[in-house]
């Protein structure tokens, strides 16, 4: 178990001395204080079936912090028997699970919240350090995992059904919702930590069992996560990690015993995902890509729009689903020449706040920005900045010119970069990037924006800016997104509320979080009872 | 522009609590009759630095402008002397206090009026601890009004 490596929970404190490394200092005198890495050694990740950690008998592949290119740990990509193991313990253990009280499912979550809470800071760093995102940003993905845990805590109010009295003469009526059995996760890379958590508590706390698949490029996290699930008391086989890539995912999509699957990840694959699950009759719940549009409209305010939209562009390295991807200017109501005036000022403030985001190491706290998860993704975006090059966009900052804070290889960075005269038949404009390039659209009129929004095949997010009533209004009942933000860069739904989309960005019918995610993981089961 | 990110001035304020405390527990050493009060502030920003890290805990998320939400901020307009030199007499060591109290109030107003448009716990938290220091300056002004 890889724990004892880590640095003694007792000793962190993550604001003390003795967690920093070095300090740098750099040419214009600044301090740049880098925070202690979690872990000191390279260790090979393991499997967590039936409450046991289990090395696996598959090859293993390195797991690299992007931000110094140095192998972390070895994570082996584990074969179909080792889900199938992880599977039996889950359906061995169904049955008294299910039937262990509610309140006594949710202790073994009040416990879980307590030791994320213990451990806040390591799990934290954990992120960073295998993913690259800066600190800041892994606290906030930290907060909103234990917000999932916080939720599904409630399960025994959840999960309640219904009744009626007297639907007929004597005869009463009533909803129960009972567990399926045992469900699958799959999550991306772009939050290692939290995303699992978006199914995982909702799933055991009603009674259901889970095998989760973490992404083979950030394991650390889950491994970790898995940990502390054994350390809250879980009955063995209730919460099981199987490490791997492609061909397990696969082999959960295709076994029959598996009821349902979680996955997050690209629309090419999601529908994949979903297929297969329809051809197994599993229930489905599939978060997919996205193209966010942010619009700007001239009565917007821009200081507080321009620091919304840093984050929404380029927080998380612009890799999340609900990353800003193209921003509209939009002129209704303008004439040409104060339009033309409306667009250089939000073009020109906005490179401005792009231009002078600080990237580095996410352990640096200074930091604003860290790197792309890894080098084949960098390679993936730089390819499609070229091609938006090519298609005709001109670049007003472009961040192929690597510049760091401090002395990191530069095989996964990028620095911001936003395009501008991108329309949206462009590639740049159309499809996703997930990296940290902003497409900058000119939009005259409230309803060209709309349409080009519905044109687009995604539908995850939108975004608007604006002080006018009548325009949130308008924007949040036309649009079709399953996540709107008015005002807001990031409309990220909290814990106690579904993670939507729509269109090419989500395949299923109920989704993540909240009363649908309980919804999702029980079967109803209505009761008409007369008695004689 | 300069910007500073939130995780930066958590940790500053940290470390400014932390070393006020310890400037309070060394002042305490100057004056047996006031210990106890002096002591009540070397405590009170061990409190100060669990409250504003703790605040900044449960409500940091990755979706708010964490990053970004304190241009212009410069942290080296508050950085102040915390420790006493040898052989200090105690009305000096007063006036030092009180010094790294304005720095102490001005840095967290300051801090909180930038954090608004985090979540309100933050800036809240940050104002907190502002009108604890404030409270504080006019306790040791007095204490040092006793000494003329």
């Amino acid at each position: 178990m890889y724990t004892k490596y880590l640095i003694a929970q007792t000793e962190i404190d993550w604001v003390g001395k003795a967690f920093i490394l070095n300090m740098i200092e750099e040419e214009k005198g600044k301090r740049m204080v880098v925070l202690e890495e979690p872990m000191k050694e390279v260790l090979t990740l393991k499997n967590y079936i039936n409450g046991e950690w289990v090395e696996s008998r598959g090859s293993t592949i390195n797991v690299v912090n992007p931000a110094t290119c140095k192998v972390i740990a070895k994570v082996p990509l584990s074969t179909k028997d080792e889900i199938d193991s992880a599977l039996e313990a889950a359906k061995r253990v169904f049955p008294e699970w299910r039937r262990t009280p509610p309140l006594a499912r949710a202790r073994c979550l009040f416990r879980l919240k307590e030791l994320m809470e213990e451990h806040f800071e390591e799990l934290s760093r954990i992120q960073t350090f295998e993913h690259g995102k800066t600190i800041d940003e892994s606290r906030g993905e930290t907060r909103r995992g234990i917000e999932n845990v916080e939720v599904p805590a409630g399960v025994p109010s959840l999960m309640m059904g219904y009744n009626l009295e007297d639907i007929s003469a004597g005869i009463d009526e009533y909803l129960v919702r009972q567990p399926l059995g045992v469900f699958g996760i799959i999550p991306s890379f772009n939050f290692p930590f939290m995303v699992p958590l978006w199914y995982a508590p909702y799933a055991v706390s009603t009674g259901n069992c889970v095998i989760v698949k973490p992404s083979p490029h950030v394991p650390i996290s889950q491994t970790r996560l898995a940990e502390l699930v054994n350390e809250a008391g879980f009955p063995p086989g209730v919460w099981n990690i199987v490490q791997g890539g492609e061909e397990i995912a696969t082999h959960m999509l295709d076994h029959p015993d598996i009821k349902g699957i979680c996955f997050v990840g690209s629309t090419a694959v999601g529908k994949n995902v979903y297929k297969k699950c329809g051809e197994t009759g599993k229930r489905v719940i599939a978060q997919c890509s996205a193209k966010n549009f942010l619009l700007v409209m001239p009565d917007a305010d821009l200081g507080k729009t321009i620091a919304a939209c840093m984050t929404s562009f380029f927080g998380n390295t612009g890799q999340r689903c609900l990353s800003g991807a193209n921003l509209a200017i939009v002129g209704d109501g303008l004439n040409d020449r104060d339009y033309d005036s409306f667009y250089k000022k939000v073009v020109d403030a906005f490179i401005d706040a792009a231009s002078n985001i600080r990237v580095g190491y996410g352990l640096d706290e200074s930091v604003q920005m860290g790197p792309l998860q890894n080098s084949d993704r960098k390679e993936r975006v730089l390819g499609l900045i070229q091609k938006g090059l090519d298609e005709g966009a001109r670049l007003g900052l472009d961040g192929r010119n690597v510049k760091l804070c401090g002395d990191w290889p530069e095989k996964c960075f990028l620095n911001p970069t936003v395009f501008e005269e991108v329309t949206p038949d462009m590639t740049i404009g159309r499809e996703e990037i997930f990296g940290p390039v902003a497409s900058i659209i000119k939009a005259r009129g409230f309803d060209e924006i709309l349409e080009m929004i519905s044109n687009n095949h995604y539908g995850n997010a939108a975004s608007i800016f604006t002080s006018s009533g009548k325009w949130a209004r308008e924007f949040q009942y036309r649009v079709e997104c399953g996540n709107i933000g008015i005002n807001v860069g990031i409309a990220a739904p909290m814990a106690f509320f579904p993670f939507s989309g729509m269109k090419d960005s989500f395949f299923g019918t109920l989704h993540g979080q909240g009363v649908e995610a309980v919804r999702f993981f029980t079967e109803s089961k209505v009761i008409i009872q007369r008695w004689f | 522009m300069s910007s500073v990110t939130i995780s930066t001035i958590i940790s500053f304020a940290t470390k400014f609590e932390e070393d006020s405390s310890r400037l309070y527990s060394k002042l305490a050493e100057l004056s047996v009759e006031k210990k106890d009060v002096l002591m009540s502030f070397a405590k009170e920003s061990i409190e100060n630095s669990l409250f504003v890290t703790r605040t900044y805990r449960e409500t940091v998320s990755d979706a708010l402008e964490t990053s970004f939400s304190f241009e212009g901020l410069d942290l080296n307009d508050y950085i102040v002397e915390t420790t006493l030199k040898n052989n200090i007499d105690y009305a000096e060591a007063l006036r030092t206090a009180i010094n790294v109290e304005e720095k102490a109030i001005n840095f967290y107003l300051e801090a909180s009026k930038r954090s608004k448009s985090l979540l309100s716990t933050i800036p809240r938290a940050l104002t907190v601890v502002a009108e604890r220091r404030s409270r504080r300056k006019l306790k040791l002004e007095s204490l040092l009004s006793q000494t003329d």
